[in-house]
């Protein structure tokens, strides 16, 4: 059975204080804390793209699991923000990690819900195409699109990857998985004309309302409550999103993890990065994901440990 | 449904914890100068929404500062 064998991460080592933006934006010590949650975001340098995230990604998961890339059969990247329009991300992250010619390379466009939707998507395609070994990058630096001067997303939004091994030797294999998507809600997180526009109340309410019936749905699927799932990882929109996902499922706080003060919100990448420091934890048997945003689209799956 | 002051300082009661002072809470005065920020807005009108049927569509949300200005809106 293929699943969830190790994860690799890379974070920039530039970063912004949010601190030093509390005068511009008018905002203390405990919105920044406690209601975003995000006291400084990383920037990727002038000289990197999403592709060399992704490749530095690799490379630490390559030093993570220890395997050679010749072994590697497919290679799946979601991003919202290639290094070009054409061509695909993962052709440009395969040629720069000199990857075998008989590895299937291909892209995902999708944002927040993308790690979960993307998990799905190759081991789909793995166990169709009787493959072994894959890697699932994520990497979308939004940075690229950020308007400095907008409140909503310039203290939010962090420059991350993560590189997500795929194999026959799991250490979390997933259940079930959920999808879904509102379109008609497109507008609510945008990128129009180079800069990223988000609609704070678009999307609060969007999450406050699916994301705790989605999860109430694929938990009835699973025969679990919310007291048998180990951990909730939810995607690291802002902390506010999060506890309030937290108190309408009524889930205990040490349950739902909340890690992203000194980066920020890295879109596809943020449900990963949780994950790369839970693989070690024996204790963590059954983990629940659910990603949500852009689109706007949603999905969550149901983790368990082998 | 008519909602009464009572309505809205019970949402707000339920859904903000710990940095608003009841006692002393004006429904005249804007409810950003008195400890229930942009976010804790939205939770309040999603509340309205949920409880009582009510939406508060995004370009009416900036305008809307006060309790007596919730209970203009809504019960208009």
């Amino acid at each position: 059975m293929l699943g969830i064998q190790n994860i690799g991460t890379y974070l920039p080592i530039d970063t912004v204080s949010n601190y030093d933006l509390k005068e511009k934006f008018e905002m203390d010590d405990f919105f920044i804390q406690n209601k975003i949650g995000v006291e400084s975001v990383t920037r990727k340098s002038d000289d990197e793209d999403s592709s060399d995230l992704g490749v530095k990604a690799y490379r630490n998961l390559q030093e993570k699991a220890g395997f050679a890339s010749e072994e590697l059969e497919c290679l799946v990247v979601v991003t919202q923000n290639p290094d070009h329009n054409i061509p695909h991300t993962s052709a440009m992250i395969h040629g720069k990690l000199d990857l075998p010619e008989s590895c299937a390379s291909f892209d995902v466009s999708l944002g927040c819900s993308g790690f979960v939707y993307g998990l799905s998507v190759i081991t789909a395609f793995m166990t169709q195409n009787g493959m072994k070994k894959g890697v699932l990058i994520t990497a979308d630096p939004y940075s690229k699109v950020l308007d400095t001067e907008d409140k909503n997303t310039s203290l939010l939004f962090g420059d991350g990857a993560t590189a997500t091994l795929i194999s026959d030797t799991p250490i979390f294999t997933s259940e079930r998985f959920t999808f879904g998507t509102s379109g008609k809600g497109y507008e609510g997180l945008i990128c129009r004309n180079g800069q990223l526009f988000m609609s704070g109340h678009a999307i609060f309410n969007f999450a406050a309302k699916i994301v705790p019936k989605d999860v109430k749905k694929l938990l009835e699927q699973c025969n679990h409550s919310t007291d048998s799932v180990d951990r909730f990882v939810f995607h690291q929109g802002s902390k506010y999103i999060v506890d309030t996902l937290r108190k309408r499922l009524r889930i205990a706080e040490e349950k739902v993890p909340f890690k992203i003060n000194a980066y920020g919100n890295t879109v596809s990448s943020s449900i990963p990065f949780i994950l790369a420091d839970m693989l070690e934890d024996t204790s963590i048997n059954t983990c629940l994901i659910s990603g949500f945003g852009v689109g706007l689209s949603w999905s969550s799956a149901l983790l368990k440990r082998l | 449904m008519k909602l009464t002051e009572e309505n809205i300082i019970e949402l707000l009661k339920k859904e903000l914890t710990g940095h608003v002072d009841f006692k002393t809470f004006k429904n005249d005065i804007p409810m950003t100068d008195q400890g229930v920020d942009s976010l804790d807005k939205l939770t309040l009108f999603l509340g309205i929404e949920e409880h009582y049927g009510i939406k508060i569509e995004e370009e009416d949300i900036d305008r809307i500062n006060t309790v007596n200005e919730i209970l203009a809106f809504v019960n208009k």
